[in-house]
């Protein structure tokens, strides 16, 4: 570290600053650099919509179907996660998010490797700070 | 010995009590209602306030922070008392109004400042870890560039009204805020929202504020100090931090080694690192995490209330461009930003050495 002085210095931070641009650069053509993740998602099924999907494939009993809705409808009205809300989903969707957890972790369930971490969604968004 | 705890403190032990306490009242709000592992975090909170204050319009993340308002009171009571209150400024505030708001949009894809690093790490979260290991290595690097002579112009004294600003404007919206006025945005029910009560809230705001002016307490300036100097006193209070809120947390059934279910994190570890590291480059060439920038505001370094400033407006801006992390991940927007922030820093790293 001692010999990284003057020019030397000068030409690691150029080369990183090379390389965080060219990182951008990917960045910003391999996304919509402006796609807002939870809030205004304008299109497609409302969060009411998603919840009655979601419902009707735990009827099912397709935990992976059930689960990307519920992911849905938090993503377009995160309050129904919130414990503090009237909007809650209740005491009863907290136990079962809990359980579908473990389940899926010990292989109770047959789902696809996507139920997990959308689970793991829903729990960290229901315990969740400020993000 | 009270004295030299809170009035003076110098000695490692001295600063490990203080260390200590911050890290147990910040595991206290938390217990009492604030949201989990946001007992303190500088850039949650003003991410709130301005909220509160309609830069953005998100309900869920709009609280005016009595915590963030007591910080700048209970640092300018305590360096006026002390009589340390000096204003000065004029080492180039663009630069650190900039670097304010690269901190501030790194600690939001991070989910939280150097603090809530702690914070979260105690808690068990592997992505805070990651964010705090990161931390670290930014304040390694850049303590590179500041043996290389990196700097600013010399601050130079400036009239006192101006250092003033800044607290009057926190007492005025302390009062207002107690007053249940609606002149703030609604506080909406959100997670981001979840509070403890105001008062309580206040009055610890005011001791972080007072105990962090007495003791310097700085997590990027502690590692800053051990790596440049090997003087680990400052590194004593933010250990400290860490183990009483790592000991709290495990007796009350808080502490829960994970990483996909962190509360409120993204599992992204990489972004996570990055992020972070990005924010303990910059917090060391602008002189301060988020929590210090404000205490130095308090006290009168008005370029530090640039940084300040700074941050309030990326703190709007990380909403409403949608550049702030949430447990469904690290937003591209917050990707760039980062990477954006890497180039300012590293541009003026090189730019400034031999400036000072």
């Amino acid at each position: 570290m001692d010999r990284l002085t003057g020019k030397r210095l000068t030409a690691l931070g150029v080369v990183l600053i090379a390389l965080a641009a060219a990182a951008a650069v990917f960045v910003a053509v391999s996304a919509d650099p402006l796609e807002v993740r939870e809030a205004g998602l304008p299109d497609g099924p409302s969060a009411d919509e998603h919840l009655s999907r979601a419902r009707a494939a735990e009827i099912k009993g397709d935990v992976t179907e059930a689960l990307v809705h519920y992911r849905e409808a938090v993503m377009r009205r995160p309050r129904i996660v919130d414990r503090r809300s009237p909007e809650f989903l209740g005491a009863d969707f907290e136990v079962k998010v809990r359980t579908w957890i473990s389940e899926l972790r010990k292989g109770g369930i047959s789902a696809a490797p996507a139920a997990l971490r959308d689970a793991s969604f829903l729990f960290r968004r229901m315990y969740g700070g400020c993000g | 010995m009270i004295r030299k705890v809170f009035a003076y403190p110098e000695s490692a032990g001295a600063l490990a009590v203080l260390g200590g306490l911050f890290g147990a009242v910040a595991v206290g709000l938390t217990v009492l209602g604030n949201p989990a592992s946001s007992g303190l975090c500088a850039s949650c909170f003003l991410v709130n306030v301005a909220g509160a204050l309609h830069m953005h319009a998100k309900s869920s993340q709009s609280y005016l922070r009595p915590e963030l308002l007591g910080i700048v009171l209970g640092a300018f009571f305590a360096a006026f008392s002390s009589r340390e209150f000096r204003v000065r400024g004029g080492s180039s505030p663009a630069l650190h109004f900039v670097g304010g708001a690269f901190i501030l949009l790194g600690c939001e894809v991070f989910i939280g400042c150097p603090i809530k690093a702690l914070l979260r790490t105690a808690g068990g979260g592997g992505a805070g870890a990651a964010g705090l290991l990161g931390l670290a290595a930014g304040v390694a690097f850049a303590a590179i560039f500041l043996r290389d002579g990196f700097g600013f112009r010399e601050k130079t004294t400036i009239p006192e009204t101006a250092g003033l600003a800044l607290p009057a404007i926190a007492f005025l919206l302390l009062f207002a805020a107690s007053m249940n006025t609606d002149l703030f945005a609604a506080t909406g029910i959100g997670v981001g929202a979840n509070h403890a009560p105001f008062v309580v809230s206040a009055v610890a705001g005011i001791f972080f504020g007072a105990a962090g002016q007495r003791s310097r307490f700085c997590v990027t300036g502690s590692i800053k100090t051990a790596v440049l100097a090997r003087d680990f006193r400052e590194g004593a209070g933010t250990v400290a931090f860490l183990a009483v809120a790592l000991l709290l947390n495990v007796a009350l059934g808080n502490f829960h080694p994970t990483v996909t279910l962190e509360p409120g994190a993204h599992t992204d570890l990489a972004w996570a690192f990055l992020a972070m590291a990005m924010v303990g480059f910059g917090a060391i060439l602008i002189s301060g995490c988020p929590f210090r920038q404000l205490v130095l505001a308090s006290t009168g370094d008005m370029d530090a209330a640039a940084a300040v400033a700074g941050m309030l407006l990326a703190a709007s801006l990380s909403v409403t461009l949608g550049i702030g992390s949430s447990p469904a991940g690290v937003a591209p927007a917050g990707k760039l930003a980062v990477l954006a922030g890497w180039i300012f820093f590293l541009g003026m790293g090189v730019r400034q050495r031999g400036a000072a």
